[in-house]
C-alpha cells in the first residue's frame, strides 16, 4: 500500500472544488473511508461510476482493498 | 543566522524547541485561565501545524484532541482557503460536523506569519465547562441532536488582525450560561497562541525559514519512517474486535461496534464497516473522533521516542461507514463520542492485537470519562455556574505490570478536579468520601487498575447530568485475565436510607446517561468508577504481589481465594 496524496494515482481522476454552503447542510463523503469532505474531492470511477474520495490514495485503496473485501457494494452514501 | 544544512542534532534541537513550544502554549492556559477544567483538569491540547495542515508538534496533553485537532484544522483550512488569513486573526471552531470532537471543544487557531507569508499555524482545543447546551456543562445525556449540546460555531474570526470582533464575542458570551469564565478562558487560549507565535518567530530568526521549512520535512518523514517500523513488526494478519456501548441515554439498548484491523506490511487498515447504525442518543462519534481513537491505541503500542507530528499517522486508514455509531451524519447527537466511545474504540485496537503482540497490549481500561455535569445558581454570588466533573477509573493489566488505578480514561490523560478546589469553587456539594475500590480489578497475572468511589452530599439546589458507561457490560480482561469491576451511579434523597439508581429515583431512561436532574440539600450521589481488566490467567500471579495487594486492601481476603486461590 504505502499511499499518500502525493504518490502517483493509478485511478485516473481530477480535483473537485465546490463552493462552501452555510445553507446546505449535507456533507459528501469519501466513498473509501466515509470522512466527510471539506470543499475539494478527488473524483474518480474506479468501478464504473464517479464516486468522491479524499484523494488519489483512497481511490486507489477502493480497487485493492474496498472491492476484494466487500465487492461490488456500494454504501448508502457513496 | 543565515540558512544552514541541519545536522541530526539541529534536528532534535528544532523538533524539541517546536514540542516544548507546544508545552508551553499548555503551561500558559493552565497559567492564566478561569475554569477548574482548564487550570486543575488540563483538559485542552497545543499543537503546531504547517501551512499546508500537516500537525508538525504537540505535546503531552489530551490524546483524543490531539488526534481529532489534526481535522479540525485541515477542515478550516479547506473550507476558508489560505487567502482568508491576515497577521492577527484568531480563528474559533467548536462544529462536530466540521471536524471538531464534540461542541464543547472550542478550537482556536492563529496564522503565523513571517516576512510576509504564513509560515505555520498554532493552535489549541479546550473542553469549555459551559458550552450554551440545553443543560449546565453541555454533555446532556439524553440530548438527541447535536443542537442540545452547545452553540455550533463553524471557523469564524474572532480576531481580526489583532483585534477583537466584537459581534462574534456578544453572540457566545449571550449563548453560555458563565460568560465570565468563557471569557477568561478563551482569553487563556489566545494567549497561548500568542506565546507560540512569539517563539516560532524566534526561531525562525535563529534559523532562517528555508531550514525550518526543511526541518519540518524531514521530521514529518522521520516519523512515518518510524512509524512503518513499528507497523511492520506485527504479524501481517486480518484481526477482528467487537464491544459495545452499553445504552445511549434515551433507547435501552446497546450499541455494537464492530473492528477489522488488516496490517499488511507497514500499513494498516482499521475499518468499521459493519458497527451499529447512529444511536438516537449522544454516544455517536464523528469520523475525526474514531481515527484519532484508533491513532491513540498504536501510540500506546509503539515506540514512544518517535517524533509525535503528521507523520505518525500517515501509514494509518480508518474506514467508518457514514451514518453509523462511529461516524455519525448531521444532526446526530455527539457528546459522548469523544468521551465514551473513543475510549471504546482504543481498547478494541488493543482487543484486537492481543494474539498478534500480546507483550504490547493492554486489558480493557474502566472506558469512561464518567461525565458528571452540575450548574445552578451560586448563593453566595447570585452568579450562574456550571462545571464538567470527570473521573479516573482503573485502567487494564499488562504485560509485566498491573494497571494504574483510578487515571482518566485512556482518551483523556486529564486530572479531575481536586476535593479542595471542588469544595471552594462551587456551592453545591461537600465531598464525603473518595477511595479507591477494593477487588475492582480484574484478577489476572498482572491485575487491572482499581476503580473508585465518591459520595457528594448536596448543600445548595444544583442541576445534575451524567453521561458515563460500563455500568452494564464488563471492562474485559485479556489473555485469561478477568474482567473488571463495573461501575454505578446512585442517588438517595435526603431522608432516605437506601441508594437507588436515577432510573428508580427520577425515571430517567438510562442509569448512567441522563441531563437536568434537580437534586435538593441533603440529597446524596454516588459514583463508583469502573476498574480495569486483568492480563493473563490469574493462577500465574505471583503470590507476593497477591500478598501486597492484601496489605494495601486492594484485594480482600475473600477475592484472593475465590480468585487467586490465595490462603496466605
Amino acid at each position: 500500500m504505502n499511499l499518500s496524496e502525493t504518490s502517483i494515482p493509478s485511478i485516473a481522476g481530477e480535483w473537485v472544488y465546490p463552493t462552501v454552503s452555510y445553507i446546505e447542510p449535507k456533507r459528501l463523503f469519501c466513498a473509501l473511508c466515509g470522512r466527510p469532505i471539506a470543499r475539494r474531492y478527488w473524483r474518480a470511477s474506479p468501478a464504473g461510476e464517479a464516486l468522491p474520495f479524499c484523494g488519489p490514495a483512497h481511490a486507489d485503496l477502493y480497487v485493492t482493498y474496498w472491492l476484494p473485501t466487500y465487492g461490488h457494494k456500494q454504501r448508502a452514501d457513496s | 543566522m543565515a540558512d544552514q544544512i541541519l545536522d541530526p542534532v539541529t534536528l532534535t534541537v528544532i523538533d524539541n524547541f517546536l514540542t516544548s513550544t507546544c508545552r508551553d502554549m499548555g503551561v500558559t492556559m493552565m497559567k492564566t485561565s478561569y475554569s477548574p477544567i482548564f487550570n486543575e483538569s488540563l483538559d485542552f491540547s497545543c499543537v503546531i501545524f504547517d501551512p499546508a495542515g500537516n500537525m508538525l508538534a504537540q505535546a503531552e496533553f489530551c490524546p483524543s484532541q490531539i488526534g481529532t485537532i489534526k481535522f479540525t484544522v485541515s477542515w478550516t483550512l479547506d473550507e476558508l482557503g489560505l487567502d482568508a488569513f491576515e497577521p492577527g486573526d484568531v480563528l474559533l471552531h467548536d462544529d462536530p460536523y466540521r471536524g471538531s470532537g464534540h461542541v464543547p471543544e472550542h478550537m482556536m487557531l492563529k496564522p503565523v506569519f513571517y516576512e510576509g507569508e504564513i509560515f505555520a499555524f498554532v493552535a489549541n482545543v479546550a473542553h469549555m465547562s459551559e458550552p450554551g447546551a440545553k443543560t449546565p456543562g453541555g454533555l446532556s445525556g439524553d440530548a438527541t441532536e447535536v443542537f442540545q449540546e452547545g452553540l455550533l460555531l463553524p471557523p469564524v474570526k474572532i480576531k481580526r488582525r489583532g483585534e477583537d470582533v466584537p459581534d462574534i464575542w456578544k453572540i457566545i458570551l449571550a449563548n453560555h450560561r458563565t460568560p465570565k469564565v468563557t471569557y477568561g478562558d478563551f482569553r487563556a487560549m489566545m494567549a497561548s497562541l500568542d506565546l507560540a507565535e512569539l517563539r516560532l518567530h524566534e526561531l525562525l530568526d535563529n534559523y532562517g525559514t528555508d531550514s525550518i521549512r526543511g526541518a519540518s520535512q524531514e521530521l514529518l518523514a522521520i516519523a512515518e519512517r518510524r512509524m512503518r517500523a513499528e507497523i511492520k513488526s506485527i504479524p501481517n494478519g486480518i484481526y477482528f474486535f467487537e464491544d459495545v456501548i452499553e445504552d445511549d441515554g434515551i433507547t435501552d439498548r446497546s450499541y455494537p461496534i464492530r473492528l477489522r484491523l488488516t496490517v499488511r506490511d507497514e500499513d494498516v487498515i482499521a475499518d468499521f464497516t459493519g458497527s451499529e447504525p447512529q444511536a438516537v442518543g449522544p454516544v455517536n462519534a464523528i469520523y475525526a473522533v474514531t481515527a484519532s481513537a484508533v491513532y491513540n491505541a498504536f501510540l500506546h503500542l509503539t515506540d514512544p521516542t518517535i517524533p509525535r507530528n503528521e507523520g505518525c499517522y500517515r501509514p494509518f486508514t480508518i474506514i467508518a461507514p457514514p451514518g453509523t455509531i462511529v461516524n455519525c451524519a448531521f444532526p446526530a447527537p455527539v457528546a459522548g463520542g469523544n468521551t465514551e466511545t473513543s475510549p471504546r474504540i482504543t481498547d478494541m485496537v488493543f482487543g484486537a492485537l492481543q494474539n498478534a503482540i500480546p507483550e504490547r497490549v493492554v486489558a480493557a481500561c474502566g472506558g469512561t470519562s464518567s461525565p458528571f455535569l452540575f450548574g445552578g445558581t451560586d448563593p453566595r454570588t447570585g452568579d450562574l455556574y456550571a462545571h464538567f466533573h470527570f473521573e479516573g477509573v482503573g485502567w487494564g493489566g499488562r504485560h509485566g505490570l498491573d494497571g494504574n488505578d483510578m487515571v482518566v480514561t485512556i482518551n483523556g490523560n486529564c486530572r479531575n478536579t481536586p476535593v479542595e478546589v471542588f469544595e471552594t469553587r462551587y456551592p453545591s456539594f461537600l465531598i464525603e468520601e473518595y477511595r479507591l475500590l477494593p477487588d475492582s480489578g480484574g484478577p489476572g497475572q498482572w491485575r487491572g487498575g482499581l476503580g473508585g468511589e465518591r459520595i457528594l452530599t448536596v448543600t445548595a439546589d444544583v442541576t445534575v447530568s451524567a453521561l458515563l458507561n460500563r455500568m452494564k457490560a464488563d471492562p474485559w480482561g485479556t489473555l485469561g485475565g478477568g474482567d473488571g469491576a463495573r461501575g454505578g451511579l446512585w442517588v438517595k434523597l435526603a431522608g432516605q436510607d437506601q441508594w437507588q439508581t436515577f432510573v428508580e429515583t427520577f425515571g430517567t431512561k438510562s442509569p448512567s446517561k441522563f441531563s437536568g436532574i434537580v437534586l435538593h440539600p441533603g440529597d446524596q450521589v454516588k459514583l463508583v468508577m469502573p476498574g480495569g481488566g486483568g492480563y493473563g490467567p490469574a493462577d500465574r500471579r505471583d503470590p507476593a504481589l497477591i500478598q501486597a495487594d492484601l496489605e494495601n486492601g486492594f484485594v480482600t481476603p475473600e477475592r484472593a481465594r475465590t480468585d487467586y486461590g490465595f490462603s496466605g
